[in-house]
């Protein structure tokens, strides 16, 4: 059996890349530990931050992963190999999670640091800011869970509407007005904010 | 498609102020890298994925041939079933029509020697013939003759 090669997956678009990922997912459909292993690696970080925005918790996150790889294993013969790799996974990393969401009631939403304080910072500032971020989670919150997801893989995430629309089964069309809607209410919500973001 | 974070933004319309990401990042945004155990999380989906993955590494077992065959197995052998009915069916008619005809012929040629012993009406040298199977040309000839005296 040939060594893996261990190339990592934040540099995805070279073609000896895509010829390697081929063979391992070769591999992995034929029940290779060391391949799915490899697949793992490559992708876990990326899945997980998927995920997490999808579940909004970090347990719940970390389990829709491990579902996710599962899943890779069980539908793998379904796989195009023709095709890429990533937006298949990355659709099912969605819709499973998606469907958690809809199944069970999931752990609530958790409170996410809010940055550590600025050295120097004044407690005016400091109050400041919390109130800020107070509001800006409140808008974010108040987005429906579609436009709230594609916010969320776009700008934090850097994902292309093209990528979303594949992963949400959505034309790509349809993902940038979602987008376009989300961001309106944005920067309408936080204008002040942003205006004062100076004092900040 | 590449899942980087530069291909296929044209047409993605404006993006948000930076600070306005930052702010979101903070408020909605995963946790840091470094919060995560990747290293025990790779360790956990690996071993949830064990019973998946060593069938290459140890072969399968003979349940799972059967597990693999079972689906492709049911309806061949339904098919097989069927074939073997209407087979079973088509061989049952012709073997019954020539039981039939034997038993016609049986009737006709020497059914009423048969009735006629089981009914005790007749001499037993009647149904000797029967049973003891065809004579030679000979004795039928001399057995004819017999007949007519």
């Amino acid at each position: 059996m040939r060594p893996l090669i261990l190339e990592h997956a934040q540099s995805p678009g070279r073609t000896s890349d895509r010829l390697d990922e081929a063979e391992l997912i070769g591999r992995v459909r034929d029940r290779d530990s060391q391949a799915f292993d490899e697949l793992v690696r490559r992708y876990v970080r990326r899945a997980f931050a998927v995920a997490y925005h999808v579940m909004q918790h970090r347990e719940d996150a970390e389990d829709l992963v491990q579902d996710a790889f599962i899943t890779v294993l069980e539908q793998i013969d379904r796989y195009d190999p023709a095709r890429p790799f990533a937006p298949w996974f990355f659709r099912i990393v969605v819709n499973r999670g998606l469907n958690a969401r809809k199944s069970r009631r999931v752990r609530q939403t958790e409170a996410v640091p809010e940055g550590t304080a600025s050295a120097g910072a004044t407690p005016e500032i400091l109050a400041e800011r919390a109130e800020a971020y107070a509001r800006l989670r409140t808008a974010v919150n108040a987005l429906p869970e579609r436009h709230r997801l594609i916010v969320r893989l776009v700008e934090l995430e850097g994902f292309a509407t093209a990528e979303v629309a594949q992963m949400l089964d959505l034309s790509p069309n349809t993902v940038r007005w979602y987008l376009h809607e989300a961001r309106h209410r944005l920067r309408g919500v936080l204008a002040p904010m942003h205006r004062g973001a100076d004092a900040i | 498609m590449r899942f980087d974070s530069d291909r296929g933004r044209r047409g993605d319309g404006r993006r948000l102020d930076m600070d306005l990401v930052e702010a979101l990042r903070a408020v909605a945004g995963p946790p840091a890298a470094t919060e995560v155990d990747w290293w025990t999380l790779r360790r956990t989906i690996v071993g949830d994925a064990a019973a998946f993955l060593d069938v290459a590494r140890r072969g399968r077992r003979w349940w799972e041939y059967a597990a693999a065959w079972i689906r492709p197995a049911v309806p061949i052998g339904l098919a097989v079933s069927v074939m073997a009915m209407i087979g079973m069916g088509s061989v049952g008619t012709v073997a019954g029509s020539t039981l039939s005809s034997s038993v016609a012929v049986a009737d006709t040629a020497d059914g009423s020697l048969w009735l006629r012993a089981v009914r005790g009406g007749g001499a037993a040298n009647d149904v000797d013939p029967l049973i003891e199977g065809p004579r030679t040309g000979a004795a039928l000839v001399d057995a004819a003759l017999a007949s007519t005296k």
